[in-house]
């Protein structure tokens, strides 16, 4: 199923947490996909390997995370070796006539959970990600992406630049949405023009519409369908309801389906009946709603189109 | 009392995870509260006669809500009651012991000479201090030998002020703290980690920020070509800034003979007889605009340098 080219790429992470006819319907409609490779995810992340090699599914591309983050908020450390042969149990099976893999490289992140890196430890971990960047490289070609973090030099900006094509570009999650988007801009003012660039967890409205992204990725469909919220793309804005029967705001005025206007129930209504899901299905099915936030997402996308904006010019290197 | 309670409490962190923090400690005929990046101490001889540490936010109001002269009592238990007339408030307490005091010098601090013009020079450069977390070092001022510095990555300024200490990242939340008690500095004490303030009535005690700033000093050292800043600008970019199309990014474009918002569903222009020629963030020439009185703005796309008001900067615009 050819699905038209999007302005921009929207890798759908996450796992949906039950393995289903709800994952297909999301496929048909999805282009990209992203799977991290932790493994706790593994299997999920081999059955989406057969998902996207299904003629029935949109997706042509089809990103693998190496799980390194999650992997060091638990205190371990993901070998790379043992990546490797994970990442052959994902390439090695995706039809990459019809799918286009992508490898994250085995970033080192420096220090350890709630302690802030030293100068020193981040430049020990970059060499350490170079190290298995050539490593990955050599044994996957150009479908390996380095990554350009946030608190790194804008020398290592350059450095990662010319190690590939295409990279991956890591705001801080702990820090405000505008700063984010502040430094994210900055790093596309210093990139060559058409640099393709992956935003990792960057679909914030304003990420989206001010960076110019090649592709980003969230989970956030997903965590909202499981706090028992719909998020629905209506007249170029967003409609998010708690519409779970479950949810504390049914006795909260306005906050819930139950109790919403006349047009916000309406809206609900009427993408649920677009996509041929039943309302009495979102309010008791987390995976009813994490299909329709999916599919709204697609329709969201259809819409979007990036503007080039005006690029704040700054006085200090990143 | 109230003054002083309130004059220390600007130092407790009300929404911390640690609970002492909180609180203000009364020892001595004085009050302290910290909140580990900040000491208050101020002087209360109307407390000489307590030892105690309670909850700040709350023994504030009880003394507020008291209509004449408080009465403050110390139980066995433990708990403080304040009381006027038929009201009365008890409140939890901790034996002033606990609380981890701070001295007003700090370690391996020297005396440095309360330079003329400090509070002053603060305030011309603080409208000029970054909040973005992503460039730490830029959260705080420079405080070098001849000038007191501040940047927000598009504009830096700097003051010239003779500053007899050690060059420190002087933090935006101390500088906005120093300005706001606005009392007479008596004395400084400053480390490579620390600085105190003496006040008549009390003293304040801050962390300084330990990211040091990039070299500066080659940027305010190019050729400069002044002009006056037209009359009329400020107030004509003002008139337009309401009608940016972009809220995110309110860009004001200057063209011969007219400056203009971008263009988009609402926009706005208005004639300026000039021939200049740039596109800047709206809330940057606000704030240069607010103090420069002689600018060139003729090296756009290249930073523009400004000065006025006791202070000299440069600016970068916005490019397409």
């Amino acid at each position: 199923m050819a699905l038209p080219d999007y302005s921009l790429k929207f890798y759908f992470s996450g796992s949906m947490g039950r393995a289903d006819d709800h994952e297909y319907a999301v496929a048909k409609e999805m282009e990209c996909r992203l799977c991290s490779c932790h493994g706790d995810y593994m299997a999920a992340a081999e059955r989406w390997v057969e998902i996207s090699n299904d003629k029935s599914t949109g997706i042509t591309k089809y990103l693998a995370d190496s799980g390194a983050f999650t992997s060091w908020s638990k205190g371990h450390k993901v070998d790379i070796n043992q990546l490797i042969k994970t990442y052959h149990r994902i390439v090695d099976k995706l039809d990459t006539s019809k799918v286009q893999p992508y490898l994250i490289n085995l970033d080192v992140i420096p220090g350890s959970k709630g302690k802030t890196a030293g100068t020193e430890e981040i430049e020990a971990a970059i060499k350490e990600s170079d190290v298995n960047f050539n490593i990955l490289n050599k044994e996957f070609g150009d479908i390996v992406i380095p990554v350009y973090h946030q608190n790194e030099s804008e020398a290592r900006l350059a450095e990662v630049d010319a190690m590939a094509d295409y990279i991956c570009v890591s705001p801080r999650n702990d820090l405000p949405e505008w700063t984010r988007v502040k430094w994210s801009e900055e790093v596309h003012s210093k990139l060559p023009p058409g640099k393709r660039t992956h935003g990792l967890a960057t679909t914030g409205a304003n990420m989206m519409n001010r960076v110019p992204w090649y592709s980003v990725d969230s989970a956030a469909w997903l965590y909202s369908g499981a706090m028992g919220k719909v998020d629905c793309w209506h007249g170029g804005k967003w409609v998010s309801i708690n519409i779970s029967k479950e949810s504390p705001d049914r006795y909260n005025d306005r906050k819930h389906y139950d109790n919403a206007d006349k047009l916000v129930r309406q809206v609900i209504e009427e993408r649920a009946a677009f996509h041929n899901i039943e309302v009495s299905k979102l309010r008791d099915d987390h995976m009813a709603r994490k299909l329709l936030n999916g599919l709204e997402i697609i329709e969201f996308l259809k819409e979007f189109k990036f503007e080039p904006k005006l690029m704040q010019d700054g006085l200090f290197d990143l | 009392m109230i003054d002083m309670l309130n004059f220390v409490n600007r130092a407790t962190d009300q929404k911390g995870i640690v609970p002492l923090l909180s609180h203000i400690c009364v020892h001595d005929g004085k009050l302290q509260a910290s909140n580990s990046r900040m000491t208050i101490e101020g002087k209360c001889p109307q407390l000489a006669a307590h030892s105690f540490t309670v909850p700040a936010e709350k023994f504030i109001k009880a003394v507020e809500r008291c209509k004449d002269v408080p009465k403050i009592e110390r139980a066995a238990n433990g708990t403080v009651k304040i009381s006027s007339g038929r009201f009365r408030v008890t409140l939890p307490s901790l034996d002033a012991v606990n609380y981890p005091h701070q001295t007003f010098k700090p370690s391996e601090a020297v005396e440095i000479e309360a330079a003329a013009g400090f509070s002053l020079a603060l305030r011309k450069i603080a409208p000029f201090i970054s909040l973005d977390a992503s460039r730490p070092w830029s959260l705080g001022a420079c405080l070098t030998k001849d000038y007191f510095y501040a940047t927000n990555n598009v504009t830096i300024v700097r003051t010239p002020v003779k500053w007899a200490g050690p060059v420190i990242n002087l933090p935006g939340y101390i500088i906005q703290e120093i300005l706001n008690i606005d009392e007479p500095i008596l004395s400084i004490w400053a480390s490579k980690t620390s600085v105190s303030f003496e006040y008549e009535e009390g003293w304040l005690r801050a962390q300084l920020y330990t990211d040091a700033w990039p070299d500066i000093s080659k940027m305010f050292e190019k050729e400069k070509e002044f002009e006056d800043v037209p009359d009329g600008l400020l107030s004509a970019i003002e008139q337009l800034i309401p009608f940016c199309p972009d809220v995110k990014f309110p860009s004001i474009h200057f063209k011969d003979g007219a400056i203009s918002t971008a263009n988009g569903l609402q926009s706005a222009e208005t004639g300026f007889d000039w021939k200049v020629q740039g596109i800047y963030r709206a809330e940057v020439l606000q704030l240069v605009l607010g103090v420069a009185t002689r600018w060139s703005p003729h090296t756009y796309p290249k930073p523009v340098f400004f000065e006025g008001d006791g202070v000299e900067g440069l600016m970068v615009g916005a490019k397409r």
